[in-house]
């Protein structure tokens, strides 16, 4: 590789440099006229989440035995506290999975959960969305979560925030154990992670 | 696989209309009188037929619909009297009348061939070529026949729909009912912050683009910027040297094309030296880059001047996005070595980093009868990169790259380039359609050529840019910057730039109005630019364009524009003498005066819906150039501008998602293009080869197929047309990509590039790319 070669100084003339920073020192009057506002971040992080939950019912296969008759909806789960404020809802309304419709229920107790296809347990539902994921392992019940964490402890989903986007890990070890199967178009876009030996 | 939505697919009706449906598609017809709608000038073309097709669903008429469909038809009601279902798309057709025979598909391209030479034929019979005729319009009713041709032909493509939607603002965040139709991949990409300065959804934005994605250049195979942008529709790219390659877009391409702008990373990469790029230096780490994006046609008035035929945006991936480490490698019959390294961190909650190193040694030119030759080309390069985001509304960016390089030349001593830039850009937004972003940055390169001369450059810019609306329908974007580039140049017996040193200032100022005439339905942009550089003083730079979207899923768009190309140094500068002798052979002129571009442009853009996923680009264009460059006189040849130009063509773009694990990308551009002197000019353009080698047609076909979980097999296939002075015969190559993901982080993949020919031809008449292969690993932790 050749040596970096040093031919003149640099020398910008004087007069380029104070018209420089005549214009350098107008633009930051610009500033001012800025008008704040509220940041949507949190409704469109949602939005995302909702829509996610919306292609998990076309990208995952149940087993047989967990859509029993072929006219009961598909249900998909939220435990409380619901974060959706409505957008689940609205992102599921009058669409249907083969031929099923949608169906968004309220979860509470493991009881409300057995009849769901999908449970969403968001990130504030703390100790008793862990202990809801810790009894509903093994049923062919897509459990899906907010934390990276989440995908190590029993859960298969998880749909964090990577940066200014919503990224999609995937725990194919607890999915395979529930009898569950993702499409690879999904499991492309998803970044697999596997069991930790120490979890 | 799921359907999740609920209007079920019924068959085309039956009776008349699947009558006709048979005779579309033997190509053979007799048209019932009660169909023929066509207006009249395409009426000896053939016609059109309106195809409807039918739901269960029950829904109510939009009262235009009603009235156009069949007076008194009230809901519920079908034209066949079944009770329950409703038109929900109608579509016009355009049967295109052929004669009484199977057409071949070949046929398609001769009848593509007649429609420019009858525009042709119009140069050709009357005296002045430039003359406007009034009863022979150059582009001929065929032309739009055409159009609609390639319309027609496209599967099930809705026109309209009975559902009720609200139309999206194009750039604002999807709506609940919008999200749901994106695709996974889509949404993968939606961001929950907006950041200034970026770029509008392609599918809204109204002009001739492209984009090139990350995935398009790692799986096609490419190692650097040009051969990433033989993936572009549109781009002719075409290697002349070791060093060298010319990259032009809708013709004028010469190894030192000047009519087009490439942009980095908001960093400006073209030379005041001569108002092109130096290819051989913008080695950008091939695995962080975002997306290329080429716009085709004058973007002037907000990217300036120089973007006369075509804008290419460089785009590298964020910090935030780069994080952990990267590191890949690679060799091959050409590729000596080829080793890349990037680590990225976080320094704090909103802070991302990330520095990167890479390097290569390429001996990959061959001599044109193909042997081997003593071009052996090295270079490293490294940089870093720092976005932060202190409040969800801010972000600052920071990068910065220094490279040096060294390009052997048979029998001559080698070049010698190093370069270093440092940028920093602060965006403040906290909408979707306000932002405001500012940024500097400073950029040196020295490039020496042994025998020739040299090049020592400094450039700084600052600029602005603000957005904001203004009242319920405008979305006004405004503002200006600097440029200052000074140089110093070493001369040499034969090649000289006097004075020995310049400074080129540029300061402009532009604004532009987007106005919803009729809201997400009908929008006008227009804007210009002010600049007042150097060389020329002001140059003006209006530009005005119309789209139309009778659907999300359609647009219709037409431009009008004027771009102007600026003089460079080598305009008025250049002093070539005879070493002998000491004779001035060429020289600049200093009143050189910029080149002139109006250009027409009209496009088509088309998204159909599922479950044909195609999406189809269509542009047409003509150009008028005024004040081209021409050689004057003799003893010396003085530089002036007495040419003029005019070019028209086409580029369709097409990708078609044929499964879920297969992909085919297509471009293929088509140009005509005449150079002329004015009168009392002593220059001859045909004979030089006149400011530019171009080919008639460029095609390439891109397949991306995932074969199960771990492997992918890409194909692209490359057909550039032939060069005409200095002739290069037209050819066909075939790049290969066997690739395998044992897991995620690994990709081992094998490339195989111009697999046809041992050799192959680009330009000029010296040097030729031979067939290579090469071996690459990427390790992304």
């Amino acid at each position: 590789m050749g040596p970096l070669i040093k031919r003149t100084q640099l020398r910008p003339p004087n007069a380029d440099r104070l018209r420089l920073f005549r214009i350098l020192g107008a633009t930051t009057l610009f500033l001012l006229l800025i008008s704040t506002g509220r940041a949507q971040t949190d409704q469109r992080e949602y939005a995302i989440k909702a829509a996610y939950i919306f292609h998990f019912t076309q990208f995952i296969e149940w087993p047989p035995e967990a859509l029993p008759n072929a006219a009961e909806p598909i249900r998909v789960g939220v435990v409380r506290p619901n974060p959706f404020g409505g957008l689940l809802e609205e992102i599921l309304r009058d669409q249907k999975v083969h031929d099923r419709p949608i169906e968004v229920v309220d979860v509470r107790t493991p009881g409300d959960a057995e009849g769901c296809q999908i449970l969403f347990i968001p990130q504030a539902s703390g100790a008793a969305g862990r202990r809801l994921v810790a009894e509903l392992s093994g049923s062919p019940i897509l459990l899906i979560g907010e934390e990276s964490e989440f995908v190590f402890h029993g859960g298969m989903i998880a749909l964090v925030r990577e940066g200014s986007r919503i990224g999609i890990l995937i725990n194919r070890d607890t999915l395979r154990e529930s009898n569950l199967n993702a499409s690879s178009r999904l499991l492309r876009l998803a970044r697999i992670v596997e069991d930790r030996s120490d979890s | 696989m799921f359907h999740p939505t609920e209007i079920t697919p019924l068959p085309i009706v039956s009776g008349a209309r699947l009558r006709f449906l048979r005779k579309i598609a033997s190509l053979e017809f007799d048209p019932p009188e009660k169909f023929r709608q066509t207006p009249a000038p395409f009426s000896s073309q053939g016609y059109f037929i309106w195809l409807t097709r039918w739901s269960p669903a029950l829904r109510q008429f939009p009262p235009r619909l009603e009235n156009r469909l069949k007076p008194g038809l009230r809901q519920g009601q079908t034209p066949h009297g079944r009770e329950s279902y409703q038109p929900v798309e109608i579509f016009p057709v355009f049967v295109f009348k052929l004669p009484k025979k199977r057409l071949p598909l070949s046929q398609f391209f001769v009848l593509m061939e007649n429609l420019f030479h009858s525009g042709r034929q119009h140069f050709m019979d009357t005296a002045d070529p430039f003359s406007i005729s009034s009863e022979k319009p150059w582009f001929s009713p065929r032309a739009f026949a055409l159009v609609f041709l390639t319309v027609s032909l496209l599967p099930a493509v809705a026109f309209g729909q009975v559902t009720v939607e609200e139309p999206r603002r194009p750039d604002a965040f999807p709506r609940p009912e919008q999200l749901r139709m994106l695709t996974i991949e889509e949404l993968a990409d939606l961001t929950i912050t907006t950041p200034a300065r970026r770029p509008e959804p392609i599918r809204t934005t109204p002009s001739a683009v492209s984009v090139v994605t990350a995935e398009d250049i790692n799986r096609g195979g490419a190692m650097n910027l040009p051969d990433s942008l033989r993936l572009a529709t549109g781009v002719h790219v075409a290697r002349a040297s070791n060093n060298n390659w010319a990259v032009g877009i809708r013709g004028f391409n010469l190894t030192t094309t000047n009519k087009l702008l490439v942009v980095q990373d908001g960093r400006s990469l073209y030379s005041p030296l001569f108002s092109g790029v130096f290819w051989d230096v913008q080695n950008p780490m091939i695995e962080d880059i975002d997306r290329i994006e080429v716009v085709r046609g004058p973007g002037a008035t907000l990217w300036g001047a120089n973007a006369v035929n075509g804008i290419i945006n460089i785009i590298t991936r964020s910090s935030e996005e780069t994080q952990g480490l990267l590191v890949s490698g690679g060799a091959g019959s050409v590729e000596r070595g080829y080793g890349a390294a990037r680590y990225g961190g976080q320094i704090n909650e909103n802070t991302w980093y990330r520095v990167y190193g890479t390097g290569w040694e390429r001996d990959d030119i061959v001599a044109i009868d193909g042997s081997s030759v003593d071009d052996r080309r090295r270079l490293g390069q490294g940089g870093f990169r720092i976005d932060s985001r202190p409040a969800p509304e801010t972000l600052w960016t920071f990068q910065g790259d220094i490279y040096d390089g060294r390009f052997d030349r048979t029998g001559l001593d080698p070049i010698e380039v190093s370069g270093a830039n440092i940028l920093a850009r602060w965006t403040y937004s906290n909408e979707d359609d306000r932002s405001l972003s500012i940024q500097a940055y400073y950029d040196r390169v020295e490039r020496f050529i042994p025998g020739t001369g040299g090049e020592e450059r400094d450039t700084f810019d600052v600029e602005f840019q603000h957005r904001f609306p203004l009242g319920e329908r405008n979305d006004l974007t405004w503002g200006g910057g600097i440029r200052i580039s000074g140089d110093d140049v070493e001369n040499s017996p034969s090649l000289a730039f006097l004075p020995e040193s310049r400074t080129v200032r540029v300061f402009d100022a532009f604004i532009q109005d987007r106005i919803s005439i009729i809201p997400d339905r009908l929008d006008l942009t227009i804007g210009t630019k002010l600049e007042h550089n150097s060389f020329t003083g002001f140059e003006f730079q209006p530009s005005s364009r119309l789209a139309w979207m009778p659907h999300d899923r359609h647009m219709v768009w037409a431009a009008l524009s004027r771009a102007v190309r600026t003089p460079s140094r080598i305009d008025s500068d250049i002093h070539t003498f005879n070493p002998l002798t000491g004779d001035l052979i060429l020289r600049g002129n200093p009143d050189f005066e910029s080149e002139r571009l109006v250009a027409t442009e009209l496009g088509y853009r088309v998204r159909p819906a599922t479950p044909t996923p195609v999406t189809i680009d269509l542009a047409l264009f003509h150009h008028e150039y005024e004040n081209l460059r021409s050689f004057e006189g003799q003893d010396p040849i003085i530089l002036g501008n007495e040419l003029r130009g005019r070019s028209h063509g086409f580029e369709v773009s097409a990708n078609y998602q044929l499964s879920e694990w297969w992909r085919v990308t297509s471009g293929y551009s088509r140009l005509h293009r005449r150079v002329r002197a004015e009168a009392g000019s002593t220059d001859d353009p045909a004979a030089r080869g006149a400011e530019g080698n171009d080919p008639r047609h460029i095609l390439f076909i891109h397949s991306a197929l995932d074969a199960g979980d771990h492997w992918l097999f890409d194909a692209v296939v490359r057909h550039v047309g032939t060069l005409p002075n200095p002739p290069v015969p037209s050819y066909t190559e075939l790049d290969l990509r066997l690739g395998y993901r044992p897991y995620d982080s690994l990709e081992l993949s094998l490339t195989g590039r111009n697999l046809l020919q041992s050799y192959q031809r680009e330009f000029g008449v010296e040097r030729a790319v031979p067939r290579s292969f090469f071996v690459r690993a990427k390790w992304d932790l």
